[in-house]
């Protein structure tokens, strides 16, 4: 419908510059610049340089998006940004772009909770989102498990990992196994060739123990060291590492627990939709698990194609979308950077 | 035309509003708020506010003026991210200068250190004959900057031995008078008569380098004092600069306390004869100085420790 908001939304919490444009739920651009290439050689991401990469591709980043969509700066009705959570400094670069923006073309700011855009982004694809639902938001930065009760106004955090995200360990394998970086598409690629039963690692927080404290939290770091000892005794042992093997048998714990507390936290709260975000949903394996564990409790799982899922302006642009429909006030120009921004905020309110 | 000037490469958030004539300048308006965190916050803000001051429109504005720093990164990439985004809202060009010549600028005739604040205990720093940049912009301890003016005069010394022409006219040929003059927005004989005075300067300081004094400008050969190594006294007149104020007891010169952030007048003055002639717009990159402290990992890191 063309007189639906038109909405701009800048993303630059981690290594990723983002400008996307929707209209209403209909997604009219999305343009990415990555310093993913910059951090390879430290083995992950450095705020510094992310800082730097942002300044520097934010202006033609814009200029993509707005060629993309056909529109200029001043046909945009309300301009959304990433205040938190994320790197601080990356997070400042952005907002500061975007209260420029707003400043100039005179149009209203709001600063959006990152994770709340993670859930945001499935509107553009599968239309509006059946509230309530739980969202599983599984990357590099973060491995939460939020109640969405309404996408505008409320969202529960139920758990999160207690140490490192999901993605970070699969960083961290990846590393230790000599294959690279970024971790999780690689280990997904290795895992393909490999016996995901032929090691048992370790399923953090899901002992009756663990369960009582930590019924929805995860932890990988545990896993990781699981991987590690691993590896090193066969090394130590003079025997090849069966690189194959253990990727799969990895893979299989951190999906296994993901999907677990996934369906669980939605059977718990009664909700019949599970949305599934992050980088780490790009993960094959995640995908076919979560699908056939919801399947035998009648739970519909929706993830967003792979460029959706990773950090990117649509997502931020989207929440935007949904907060101007539902008439949330703006923020003001003095809107902080948040690098741990909470969750009981989905935007910062004016 | 009405110019937006910014800067954040000190603790000064700092907005201006400047008109620019055929044959001058006119301040507007001035905001600014000091806090060494708060450039993320106050920045905008002031900029709204320096605008309602003037009863201007963000689209009556005709070009955006930013301080490149050096300055602490955060900060500074605050305000080239508004400069920046702006410009590009607004379909008017972007003039980068450099924080520090605003400082030296506006600190009027004479030989002046300006020296920004750089946390972890140095200063940004760069020396000044009536307003022209000699040296730097550079970083150190406070403690050196007076062996870095030293080394510097040395380094100018032994070009203008080997070289047999020490004129203005073979020092309109050089790099260096070029370099100067695209930083300093000054018109090239000026800045070459400032160079030629260096020279000059350098080649009487020889005498009195062995001495243990230089003087950049040859006006006077000085004695350096003895019991502060560290001081500048001598070799410039006078510091400005909120890092000249942190480090005045190193420094031992006399702090002009009314001129410790870059004023938005004296930036629009350094870039008035690009805004004039409607040079094109600049893209605004940071002058960092310094690199990340980011450390690349050697071998495969063990998991295990
Ligand atoms: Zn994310």
């Amino acid at each position: 419908m063309p007189d639906e908001p038109l909405v701009l939304g800048i993303e630059t919490s981690c290594d990723e510059t983002g400008i996307g444009i929707v209209r209403g739920h209909t997604l009219l651009a999305d343009a990415l610049a990555s310093s993913v290439d910059q951090h390879a050689r430290f083995g992950g991401v450095v705020p510094e340089v992310a800082s730097r990469a942002h300044l520097e591709a934010l202006v033609p980043t814009m200029q993509r998006a707005l060629d993309e969509a056909k529109v200029t700066l001043a046909d945009i009705d309300a301009i959304a940004v990433t205040s938190g959570p994320g790197l601080a400094g990356a997070l400042l670069v952005g907002v500061a772009a975007a209260k420029g923006y707003a400043l100039a073309a005179e149009k209203p700011l709001y600063g959006v909770n990152h994770l709340a855009a993670h859930v945001a982004v499935d509107t553009l694809e599968h239309g509006p989102l059946p509230e309530p639902a739980v969202a599983m938001l599984v990357s590099g930065g973060h491995s939460s498990l939020l109640l969405v009760d309404d996408l505008t106004n409320g969202v529960t955090p139920l758990g999160a990992t207690i140490d490192d995200a999901a993605g970070e360990a699969f960083d961290k394998v990846a590393r230790l196994l000599g294959l690279g970086f970024p971790g999780g598409p690689i280990i997904d690629r290795t895992a393909r060739d490999g016996d995901r039963k032929a090691i048992a690692f370790p399923r953090g927080l899901t002992a009756p123990k663990d369960l009582a404290a930590h019924r929805f939290d995860f932890s990988f770091s545990g896993l990781k060291t699981a991987v590690a000892r691993w590896v090193e005794a066969h090394e130590r042992d003079g025997e090849p590492v069966p690189i194959a093997d253990v990727s799969a048998s990895f893979q299989e714990a951190v999906c296994d627990v993901l999907t677990a507390k996934a369906i669980e936290a939605c059977r718990t709260n009664g909700v019949r939709t599970l949305v599934i975000g992050g980088g780490v949903a790009a993960n094959s394996r995640l995908r076919v698990l979560a699908e056939e564990r919801a399947a035998k409790h009648g739970i519909e799982v929706r993830v967003p194609r792979p460029q959706l899922c990773t950090d990117n302006g649509a997502m931020v642009a989207a929440l935007g979308s949904r907060l101007v429909a539902a008439g949330v006030a703006p923020s003001r120009l003095d809107l902080p950077a948040d690098s741990a921004m909470s969750l009981t905020a989905v935007s910062v309110a004016g | 035309m009405l110019v937006l000037a910014l800067d954040t490469a000190t603790p000064s958030s700092t907005a201006a509003l400047v008109e620019v004539t055929p044959d001058g300048l006119r301040g507007v308006a001035e905001r600014r708020t000091v806090d060494p965190r708060a450039h993320g916050e106050k920045l905008a803000p002031e900029i709204e506010g320096t605008l309602a001051e003037a009863g201007v429109r963000p689209s009556e504005l005709g070009a955006i003026v930013a301080g490149l720093g050096p300055g602490p990164f955060t900060g500074l990439r605050v305000g080239l991210a508004t400069a920046a985004s702006m410009g590009q809202a607004l379909g008017i060009p972007t003039y980068g200068v450099c924080s520090l010549d605003g400082l030296g600028r506006a600190a009027g005739p004479g030989r002046v250190l300006v020296a920004t604040d750089a946390r972890r205990r140095e200063v940004y720093f760069a020396t000044y004959l009536d307003g022209v940049r000699l040296l730097g912009p550079d970083v150190t301890r406070p403690a050196d900057v007076a062996a870095a003016i030293v080394r510097a005069g040395t380094a100018t010394r032994s070009r203008a031995r080997n070289s047999a022409a020490t004129d203005a006219a073979a020092l309109a040929e050089s790099e260096t008078l070029e370099a100067a003059t695209a930083l300093a927005g000054a018109d090239a004989a000026r800045v070459a008569a400032a160079l030629a005075r260096a020279e000059a300067a350098a080649l009487i300081g020889q005498a009195t380098f062995r001495d243990g004094g230089v003087d950049l400008t040859g006006r006077e050969p000085v004695q350096r004092d003895p019991a502060g190594l560290s001081s500048v006294h001598g070799l410039v007149d006078r510091a400005v600069g909120e890092g000249a104020l942190k480090y005045g007891d190193v420094f031992g010169v006399p702090v002009e306390e009314h001129l410790l952030y870059p004023p938005g007048a004296a930036l629009v003055a350094l870039a008035a004869d690009r805004i004039r002639a409607a040079a094109p717009s600049e893209v605004l990159t940071p002058l960092y100085l310094r690199r990340p402290d980011a450390v690349e990992p050697v071998g495969r890191k063990p998991v295990l420790t």
